[in-house]
């Protein structure tokens, strides 16, 4: 009943979160390109083709938009700083704008509509990239990149650049941080030792099935598998069984595509996880037989505890995590409980991995060139990474004395977010490896990086990344379904075969035939781009 | 003309019928109030407690840190609380009028129009243009970021409010009294304001409690039209916190990107002693209205 | 103002020849400009709230890009409706939200007055108020912090009926977010708690409205207090009732999104009766994030309530012309 017009607004709005695109009349006001396809807008002074001396007489303001734990208290000290530091450097300045995680996409998304200015913006592949650049909301980066960006081409693994490639032009540019994924399981060390297990002898996720008996029996209260099944803590994450090996990990998620629809690299195809890939049936199988014998959570499909809470308040022994150096130091920091890590499978470069975190320049930038200067800088300049990352020397944080690439917390203050700039967007900003490093962390730390990043090897769809718009219907149906049925059979918690037969038929129901098939299509064709 | 809380022979129920109305109310007020009181003692619990053991009415350890982070970040809140207050009482009085503005003329039988402006309003409650173009009005054209109109406006077309409004002036209002006002040489404006609304007060309370309750629930118009920090109603701030954690688990959730971010997540304590915060001035608010819904006020207007 | 007024106020006859037709029309803005003038404020108001936003209903018939905007965006024709009915599921959803709104809006509507009269009855003033402001309280919690309660009682390990209740009856470690059929009752009688309580409160102030002298009079005739309900009070709530229905009505294919997504936690065990329009809608689109699609199904929504509300007006103007909306 009644009351709360602007809640029915609010629950159109939920209901595509991003909200979604569609600009005004074409006279709202949009002071960049109608046309996507070209390169400079606005007011820019380059046209004199200067190459070696970036014209940058001009000031500008710059509106840099991201996302992170915002507001903060400290921000105007920080962006002063920074201005101060770029207004020498190139003649702009900032207008920062840092949205809170609950609101960005949304904003994000009529900001682009609305043709407001929008410079520099966060722009990664799990927020709708693709989409956007089908919209024209970015501009194409190709010629800024090799004019102004060259620091950029010098510092960051090219492979990485293929993240923010769309058919063939660059959009956005990656962070330089790890670059491939992997996964672990990490335990509590003080039941490890408690029980003498050994992470060294597990080999398979089949393994540790004597530690969860053994938890089972003796830590009553103590789930020996804590999954969430709506969330990312599901078993799937850390896919390492027997079946899995002996098929040498030939099935592979396919950027941009529901999560049922595998590719099978060994030969080629795109098959639907649940019906044909016999890894993802054994599994799913597998959870179900864990989950009656009581070693997952009751209530595994439906809780919003993640497994990191259900740690932290002692209901579990174990969370998930990513293998990423000194990521268990991290963790165990983090949540304040010693961990061990289990290692899962080997680094991975997908598409995925290498376009989680990016930039790019707006439709709409008043002057992409400084932009592209100012993005340069940040994967080159450590002083301004470094300010954006910490903040202000002083404020912020303290070096570490001796010392000139460590750093600490102030005097007295207890923890990060006291210090009124925490954002966490160091994972965001340039080029991480130039960055400082707190006091405590290995100070290898960027040599580990490199060598991790290094042994990282490239799924075989990667770069590709599917392209919904010709399937959209079908897409928004079978999402439906997914989730329906997605954490039940992820967790184990109803009968495997019943559900397995009740949601592969319908799946065929409901078009998910014609989305393999569009998979396929658009696969063969890049696949024949490639070579 | 002030109604008398006598209460007459022939209003009185029968003893017994006296006795089970309340028995209903009592446990029915139960099952309104337990809730509540279960949240302020969850806001008051401590959250490991809470994911180990799960609610309890009596906390085991009463752990006021979730009431100490808020506090500790209070400027934000006061101001929040001001912006708050500010637009709901601007907001609640100026829909009020509005509201009945708009009803009066509608309500009328001999104005030609009626049908054609309730119509109006109708349309509006049944289509919608979304909110794009209602964003792309107010930021472009109206230019009303960071304005506290921006949190007013909005919320002043309320078309089911008129029309509860209409029918409420069509049960109470006859006609003839419209008649004798204006046989007696009153213009429009007066009949409105010195006949009209002194009557209407219980509906014009009802609306204004709704209204009320609206402007002080909403962080929508917060979160589109506001970015100045020290502008942000009080639940937007509330509601940001809350929806930080579940934009990880539903948008992130298998990307692997939930795992990299070191984020607060908001505790449940936390959540609970936002709630407990925000509602505690609604209940002041209620009574406040109550005293409007007495009866007893058309008598005399129309033998006098 | 000072212009007289005729002395009677009369109905203008509706018809009249064409040129005579404008020429009336003028003279009632005339006659009537100090109402007009009353409600051009709020007239204003709509007009930019709704009105003029209103040309983003394109929106449902275009594949908009930002580069053109809605207006120059390229016509998308139904497109965008297809995946509304494109689904073995369409059918269950709908049904699924027309049956919880009708069963919402009829049983609401009975116990909101029931309410409002039973409040109205008591004795004791006092505790009458205090009723009044306790029972509107749950309407003051978010659906979000509803499913915290609901889940406080309905948790497989701990929650309080699960622990304390069902085993009485012999059930042991149900988990009520896997079986869909206890859902309709669990998500009726969660939704009357939340909004009957706030939802008297208008038939308390139309009671409150109804004129003693007519309960004075019945009595003298020696009418029961039973009779004075049934005879004065409740058909004098009628009005209030029929404008609430039809108003309701169109929102007949809309639901409480927290009600039906947060309350069940999104469990996908209970998708056959708890999955409505705007659950399927919300899902279908969160990763796909596509505007055309979600206004698409905001407009067929709004298509629905509109005749429905049309029609159900008809229906009221034949019985009583003042309860009609128009």
């Amino acid at each position: 009943m009644k009351v709360v017009k602007g809640w029915r607004m609010g629950v159109t709005l939920l209901m595509a979160m991003s909200i979604v695109a569609a600009g005004c009349s074409s006279n709202s006001g949009s002071t960049g390109t109608k046309n996507p396809g070209s390169t400079t807008t606005g007011e820019t002074k380059t046209e004199t083709g200067a190459e070696s001396a970036p014209d940058i007489s001009k000031f500008r303001k710059l509106k840099v938009y991201t996302v992170g734990n915002f507001p903060q208290k400290d921000s105007k000290a920080v962006v002063d700083e920074i201005n101060k530091y770029l207004k020498e450097k190139i003649n702009a300045e900032i207008d920062f704008q840092g949205l809170p995680w609950s609101s960005w996409a949304e904003k994000m998304t009529l900001a682009y509509q609305s043709g407001e200015q929008v410079d520099l913006t966060f722009a990664p592949n799990w927020a709708d990239f693709a989409n956007n650049v089908t919209k024209g909301a970015f501009l194409p980066l190709d010629e800024l990149l090799d004019k102004y960006g060259k620091g950029i081409k010098e510092t960051l693994d090219p492979r990485f650049l293929e993240g923010g490639t769309v058919d063939g032009t660059i959009y956005a540019i990656p962070t330089n941080k790890e670059i491939g994924e992997s996964h672990t399981i990490m335990f509590k060390k003080e039941l490890i030792d408690k029980y003498g297990f050994d992470v060294n002898t597990i080999n398979t996720l089949e393994d540790i099935e004597p530690w969860l008996e053994t938890i089972k029996k003796n830590e009553p209260g103590i789930a020996p598998i804590w999954l969430a099944g709506s969330g990312s803590d599901t078993l799937s994450y850390f896919d390492k069984t027997k079946v899995s090996i002996a098929e040498n990990f030939r099935y592979e998620l396919v950027a941009g595509a529901p999560a049922v629809i595998l590719l099978d690299t060994k030969e080629d195809k795109m098959v639907v996880s649940t019906m044909e890939s016999d890894a993802a049936i054994y599994r799913i199988k597998l959870y179900n037989d864990w989950f009656k014998k009581g070693y997952i959570n009751q209530d595994a499909a439906t809780t919003k505890t993640s497994a990191e809470d259900a740690l932290k308040a002692g209901k579990t022994w174990m969370k998930f995590g990513s293998d990423k150096p000194d990521s268990d130091k991290e963790d165990s920091l983090a949540t304040g409980i010693e961990l061990v890590k289990l290692k899962g499978n080997e680094p991975e470069i997908s598409t995925a991995s290498v376009s989680n975190s990016m930039m790019a320049i707006g439709r709409t930038s008043v002057d992409p060139e400084r932009t592209m200067m100012l993005l340069n800088l940040l994967h080159t300049d450590p002083h301004l990474v470094n300010l954006i990352d910490f903040g202000v020397e002083g404020r912020q944080y303290e070096k570490v004395e001796g010392q000139e690439n460590f750093i600490r917390l102030p005097e007295g203050v207890a923890s990060r977010a006291d210090t009124g700039w925490a954002p966490g967007i160091e994972w965001m900003f340039g080029n991480q490896t130039i960055t400082y490093l707190w006091e405590g962390e290995s100070a290898d730390k960027w040599e580990k990086f490199k060598a991790y990043n290094e042994s990282a090897h490239k799924v075989k769809s990667f770069g590709f990344n599917f392209n919904t718009e010709p399937v959209k219907t079908e897409v928004s149906v079978i999402s439906n379904i997914v989730k329906e049925y997605r954490p039940i059979l992820e967790t184990g918690t109803l009968d495997a075969d019943k559900v397995l037969k009740e949601y592969n038929d319908k799946l065929k129901a409901n078009g998910i035939e014609k989305i393999r098939a569009e998979a396929q299509k658009q696969y063969d064709e890049w696949k024949a781009k490639q070579s | 003309m002030k109604s008398a809380e006598v209460v007459k022979p022939y209003q009185r129920v029968s003893r017994p019928a006296n006795v089970l109305l309340h028995l209903f109310f009592i446990l029915f007020s139960l099952a309104c109030i337990l809730p509540i009181l279960l949240i302020v003692a969850i806001s008051f619990s401590n959250e490991q407690a809470l994911t180990l053991s799960g609610y309890k009415f009596w906390p085991d350890q009463i752990d006021l840190s979730a009431y100490r982070f808020m506090l500790t970040d209070s400027s934000t809140l006061i101001k929040a609380y001001g912006v708050t207050l500010t637009v709901t009482i601007v907001g609640s009085v100026l829909a009020v009028l509005l509201i009945a503005l708009y009803a009066y003329p509608i309500y009328r039988k001999d104005f030609p129009f009626k049908n054609l402006f309730s119509f109006y309003l109708l349309v509006t409650m049944l289509f919608s243009g979304g909110l794009v173009p209602f964003y792309l009005l107010y930021i472009n054209y109206l230019d009303l970021r960071d304005s506290l109109i921006a949190l007013i406006l909005p919320g002043l077309s309320n078309a089911f409010y008129i029309f509860i409004t209409r029918t409420f002036f069509q049960q109470t209002i006859p006609e003839e009294m419209i008649e004798s006002g204006k046989l007696d040489g009153a213009s429009e404006w007066r009949i409105f304001f010195q006949l009209v609304l002194p009557i209407s007060l219980p509906v014009l309370a009802t609306v204004g409690l709704f209204t009320t309750l609206m402007y002080w629930n909403d962080w929508f118009n917060s979160m589109l039209f506001i970015n100045d920090t020290d502008k942000f109603s009080l639940q937007y701030v509330m509601i940001q916190m809350i929806r930080q954690a579940e934009f990880f688990k539903n948008q992130l959730a298998g990307t692997g990107v939930g795992l990299m971010v070191q984020e607060a997540v908001p505790t449940e304590s936390l959540r609970m002693a936002m709630v407990v915060l925000s509602i505690g001035p609604i209940l002041f608010v209620y009574p406040f209205f109550q005293k409007y819904f007495t009866k007893g006020l058309t008598v005399g207007a129309i033998k006098g | 103002m000072g212009i007289p007024y005729a002395k009677k106020l009369p109905r203008e006859p509706s018809t009249q020849p064409s040129q005579g037709r404008f020429r009336t029309l003028l003279r009632n803005i005339v006659r009537y400009r100090v109402l007009l003038l009353m409600l051009t404020p709020t007239a204003l108001i709509f007009l930019i709230n709704c009105y003029i936003p209103m040309f983003g209903i394109f929106i449902a018939f275009k594949n908009v890009n930002y580069v053109d905007g809605i207006l120059g965006s390229p016509w998308a024709g139904l497109d965008n409706f297809r995946f509304l009915f494109a689904t073995s599921d369409a059918w269950r959803v709908t049904v699924n939200t027309i049956g919880y709104n009708v069963v919402f809006l009829l049983t609401g509507l009975v116990i909101s007055v029931g309410i409002a009269i039973a409040i109205n009855e008591v004795r004791a003033k006092l505790t009458s108020k205090f009723y009044q402001t306790i029972m509107i309280m749950p309407n003051f919690l978010s659906m979000v912090v509803v499913s915290y309660i609901v889940y406080a009682f309905l948790h497989p390990e701990y929650g309080f009926l699960v622990k304390h209740v069902l085993p009485l009856f012999g059930y042991e470690g149900v988990n009520a977010y896997m079986h869909a059929d206890a859902w309709p009752y669990i998500l009726w009688l969660t939704k009357m708690w939340h909004s009957v309580g706030i939802g008297s409160v208008i038939y308390l102030a139309a009671i409150t409205g109804i004129s003693e002298e007519l309960y004075e009079a019945a009595v003298m005739d020696g009418a029961s207090k039973w009779r004075l309900i049934t005879q004065i009070t409740i058909p004098l709530l009628t009005p209030v009732m029929v404008i609430l229905t039809i108003l309701n009505l169109g929102g007949i294919f809309r639901s409480d999104f927290g009600l039906f997504y947060h309350v069940t936690l999104d469990s996908g065990a209970l998708r056959s009766t708890t999955d409505v329009i705007d659950t399927y809608v919300y899902r279908g689109l969160i990763q796909l994030n596509d505007l055309g699609m979600s206004s698409a199904a905001n407009f067929y929504q709004s298509v629905v309530g509109f005749f429905l509300v049309i029609g159900a007006n008809m229906l009221a103007r034949r019985l009583n012309r003042d309860t009609a909306l128009f």
